[in-house]
């Protein structure tokens, strides 16, 4: 396997590095620790597994882990990306996997079941962590929110105003129509604010 | 085998794979060497009075919510000389300035080098501890009258607990009441620039920044 590893904790990276290298099937490893970084490395490493923090920041550009899964399926359609994150919602889960994520785990996975996730990933038959999968499809089809509903909920997660998602959209709206989105946000995900909203889709910090 | 010179370090970290990280990059350096690693905040504080390391390093945000303060108080309670220097996930300025006011010695973001935290807990052991730009840049990040008060960051911490108003305020109670938490939340969605909980927790603890460019095609 070559791995690529996109991860901005330092630390973290080292580690998985360190255990990495000890396994028998793991050829190559590279590692970025920010978008930018994890673009240009992909291009010239051209590796088969792709780990990609979601939680990624630090990028001079401001490409966070949602952006950079983007860009390289958009540039390499054909890259096995395994999304690692520290929050596991049922829309976050479902988003990555929709973008073209082979795969989803929680950050404080242990190795050996990521590895088991890699090695499958690697084989073309990608393992997901079954209880993602079990609060996945406990969620009826229309209540699933929708691309542009998900954007609005990942906006209000990092703070902004309505005025502020209605700017940072595409195209940009006002904040009225953000109300109606965010409106129609907590009926789908069974909440009455922006807090309850955020924990029941994104969050998933339950234990697994 | 520990030599008399070595600093000897206490490691406490919930993840295990960021704790085996620390203690493998400690335990390579000549100068140091790793007495101890915990992944809970009460045995930080049993392990702390036990083996009386030179240095605590730990990461703030260890389970439970707000357990890593309490640590860290009560550590300080006992041994008011100890050096504690947190490396944590938050790079919030709630979170920097709560464990500041704490006492520790300094803070530090995972996301640094492997090499400036290594050069850190040498400054720090040697009485002459240093902020990393990067931390100073996000306490400066907002100008000074607009950083948050100690009672808004304590404030924030509990709201990252999970306290609703009303508990944080039987919390503080009798010294505050209801509606002065409220006034306080108000404020630090001001500061933070702000309007909802997740939002302030996520920028003053996590140290997420604003999104200012507008939402890139490909959605």
């Amino acid at each position: 396997m070559r791995i690529l590893h996109v991860e901005d904790e330092t630390l973290f990276r080292q580690a998985l590095a360190g255990i990495l290298r000890q396994q028998p099937d793991v050829g190559d490893l590279a590692e970025a620790s920010c978008g930018r970084e994890a673009l240009t490395r992909f291009r010239a490493f051209r590796p088969n597994v792709t780990l990609v923090d979601l939680q990624l920041k630090n990028d001079p550009d401001s490409l966070d882990g949602e952006d950079v899964i983007r860009e390289l399926l958009s540039d390499f359609p054909d890259a096995r990306i395994i999304v690692v994150s520290r929050y596991f919602g049922v829309e976050r889960v479902r988003w990555a996997l929709d973008a073209g994520a082979q795969s989803f785990v929680p950050k404080g996975m242990e190795p050996r079941a990521l590895f088991d996730v890699m090695r499958s990933v690697h084989a073309g038959t990608p393992l997901i962590p079954p209880q993602l999968l079990t609060r996945a499809r406990a969620v009826p089809k229309e209540k699933w929110l929708t691309r542009k509903q998900y954007q609005v909920l990942l906006l209000l997660e990092r703070g902004l105003t309505h005025e502020e998602i209605g700017d940072n959209l595409d195209p940009p709206i006002g904040s009225l129509g953000v109300k109606t989105h965010v409106r129609e946000i907590y009926q789908r995900v069974n909440a009455n604010n922006p807090h309850d909203a955020i924990i029941n889709a994104l969050e998933g910090r339950e234990p697994l | 085998m520990a030599f008399n010179n070595e600093i000897r370090i206490l490691i406490a970290d919930e993840h295990p794979l960021v704790r085996q990280g620390i203690v493998a990059i400690i335990s390579a350096q000549t100068d140091m060497d790793v007495v101890a690693e915990t992944s809970k905040s009460d045995e930080t504080v049993r392990y702390f009075a036990h083996y009386q390391p030179d240095l605590l390093l730990m990461e703030l945000a260890l389970p439970t919510v707000g357990s890593g303060v309490k640590a860290i108080t009560a550590i300080l309670a006992e041994s008011p000389d100890a050096r504690i220097a947190v490396l944590s996930r938050h790079e919030g300025i709630g979170a920097i300035l709560i464990a500041l006011t704490a006492g520790v010695k300094t803070y530090m973001f995972r996301t640094m080098d492997t090499s400036e935290v290594l050069e850190e807990i040498r400054l720090v052991h040697a009485g002459t501890p240093r902020l990393h730009p990067k931390v100073l840049a996000n306490i400066n990040s907002v100008p000074r009258e607009d950083r948050l008060t100690h009672p808004e960051c304590e404030i924030l911490m509990m709201m990252d607990e999970g306290l609703s108003t009303k508990e944080i305020a039987k919390r503080l109670a009798p010294y505050i009441e209801e509606a002065t938490v409220n006034m306080h939340v108000a404020q630090i969605f001001n500061k933070l620039q702000v309007d909802n909980y997740i939002g302030a927790l996520r920028r003053g603890i996590n140290g997420w920044t604003l999104c200012t460019t507008p939402a890139r095609s490909g959605h």
